[in-house]
């Protein structure tokens, strides 16, 4: 069985196919503008590489957020595209349920001055740099980790495995273990930015 | 010959499926005017996340009342541009995917493209024709030629006309979306009992302002302190009037400086659904033999029937896609490349 994932949703955009659970082949670009095409592209990619097709693909596991507002958009809609027509199971995972561990503090860019944090034991939220530092004294990992690099370089960082991978990984254990997949809704962890119009 | 097009530039989202001959199998449009309500105005980032909530769903029902499937389409288009870029990644990528997954060319439409089409869609309009584009994000007068074949020859130097009606609803108090409010409001009002400006009246070129007409829109509300119902209905007639007379001049000024005498006067976009601007285009057409093509309501507004109909033109003429495919806020129609 064939899996596709994909990871639009920090700074690195990545794709990863995997046969029967297992990486047969992964691409990763770092995340610029126009990235929509890359993204495809990275999935001609991959499939050349294993000597598959679109149409070998049974399911299509992408990363659900919390990142970039507009990259996990990305890869949500491709996804959702490519599954339509390829009429294969589609689901999300979001970074933290894929790459959650109880020693290290998950924590990704949000391209604010906060962070999308999750602390071991405690819901995902956003925080400022100074504010995780001051609350987990432990290792910390993900693509967010520079901010607090700056303030604490002495701070561990852990290494992580790419979320794509575990995604096309555990979509595959998932229809093997017939449980429900949970469907690939975006996962924001932050209200949209209002901006009121401009005074009349 | 059978397109399926997405459209996603600004708060409506819609997917629709067209023949080759126009007849429109399906056409989809979900609004999102109750999520941007509170707001008095699109919101981005809530438009966005709106369009990638709905775009998969309608695109189902699309094909579904279309009684199509995804095999049996030509060519799978979506708006490249121009719009709110959030909302024209959704569609673009979706887009590309579905076509790319289902062995389908995909098109990048220019939004403006397809209202300039919209009249061959629905009336089978010969080139070439003047059309009035105008609507909340566009007022523009283009010479169109031919598919691909486009010519500014006036646009808006500030607001769009469709802003103005906006803007001018929320001074007076008037809800949001401020055209169709406007309008209701203005029924029952003298558009005589205040003198405003018809901005560019009179210019040798054939362009639009809208920024002054609103000041003194402004100016008279402030002037008025509360302004009773009866004052709010008066000023609402005269602001719509307004606003029509100064489309219905510009474009008698870019009739007299049209290349050749055209077929038809079309207009398009959201505002041509208002009747007191139809009805004056009417009467400027008919004083000069030609005939007024204003698109049904529906097709008034953004839809998807009008990029898929844009795509079965490129298809039928053999101009192909614009198929860089990135979408692009600002994209003047005049500046659409004809091929990749």
């Amino acid at each position: 069985m064939l899996t596709l994932g994909i990871d639009s949703s920090g700074l690195l955009l990545t794709v990863a196919l995997c046969r029967t659970g297992e990486v047969v082949a992964s691409r990763s670009v770092e995340q610029r503008r126009q990235q929509g095409e890359v993204l495809l592209a990275l999935v001609d990619e991959c499939l050349v590489q294993a000597k598959s097709e679109l149409g070998d693909l049974a399911a299509l596991a992408v990363v659900t957020g919390p990142g970039s507002f507009t990259g996990l958009r990305l890869g949500i809609a491709a996804s959702l595209g490519l599954a339509r027509s390829l009429n294969c199971a589609l689901t999300g995972y979001d970074r933290f349920t894929l790459l959650r561990t109880p020693e290290t503090a998950l924590v990704f860019e949000s391209l604010r001055a906060d962070v999308f944090v999750q602390i071991p034991g405690h819901e995902p939220q956003m925080l400022l740099p100074a504010d995780i530092l001051s609350r987990w004294p432990g290792a910390v990992a993900g693509d967010g980790v520079a901010k607090l690099m700056a303030l604490d370089p002495a701070r561990p960082v852990a290494p992580l495995p790419l979320a794509a991978e575990l995604a096309a990984q555990k979509v595959y254990a998932d229809l093997q273990a017939k449980r429900e997949l949970p469907p690939a809704t975006p996962y924001y962890l932050r209200a949209p930015d209002v901006t009121f119009p401009a005074a009349l | 010959m059978l397109a399926l097009a997405l459209e996603s530039s600004c708060d409506e989202t819609a997917a629709a499926v067209v023949d080759g001959k126009g007849t429109i199998l399906s056409s989809i449009v979900f609004s999102q005017l109750a999520q941007h309500r509170p707001y008095g105005g699109v919101v981005p980032e809530v438009a966005a996340r709106a369009h990638l909530e709905r775009i998969d769903e309608l695109t189902a029902e699309a094909l579904h009342t279309a009684k199509v499937t995804l095999p049996d389409l030509d060519v799978i288009a979506s708006t490249c541009g121009p719009g709110l870029i959030g909302g024209l990644l959704v569609g673009v990528l979706y887009g590309r995917a579905l076509a790319k997954g289902s062995g389908k060319p995909w098109y990048g439409i220019n939004h403006l493209e397809g209202h300039a089409l919209t009249a061959r869609l629905t009336h089978k309009v010969a080139f070439p024709y003047l059309l009035l584009l105008v609507s909340g994000g566009h007022t523009q007068l283009v010479w169109v030629s031919g598919v691909g074949q486009y010519k500014r020859l006036g646009t808006t130097l500030d607001d769009a006309a469709g802003e103005c009606f906006d803007k001018a609803a929320k001074l007076l108090g008037l809800g949001y979306p401020g055209g169709p409010a406007l309008e209701k409001a203005a029924q029952g009002g003298n558009a005589t009992a205040f003198e405003l400006p018809t901005p560019m009246l009179g210019h040798k070129d054939c362009n639009f302002s809208f920024s002054g007409l609103k000041t003194a829109v402004r100016h008279k509300v402030v002037g008025l302190g509360t302004p009773t119902p009866e004052q709010v209905r008066d000023l609402a007639a005269a602001t719509q009037s307004a606003i029509a007379r100064t489309l219905a001049d510009r474009t008698a000024r870019a009739l007299e400086q049209a290349p050749q005498r055209p077929t038809a006067l079309v207009v398009a976009g959201g505002v041509a659904a208002n009747s007191e601007v139809r009805a004056r285009l009417t009467t400027l057409a008919q004083g000069k033999g030609l005939e007024l093509i204003a698109p049904p309501l529906n097709l008034c507004g953004d839809n998807a029937a009008m990029i898929a109909w844009a795509a079965l033109e490129r298809w039928q003429t053999g101009i192909g896609p614009f198929d860089d495919g990135h979408p692009r806020p600002r994209w003047p129609l005049d500046a659409a490349p004809a091929s990749a």
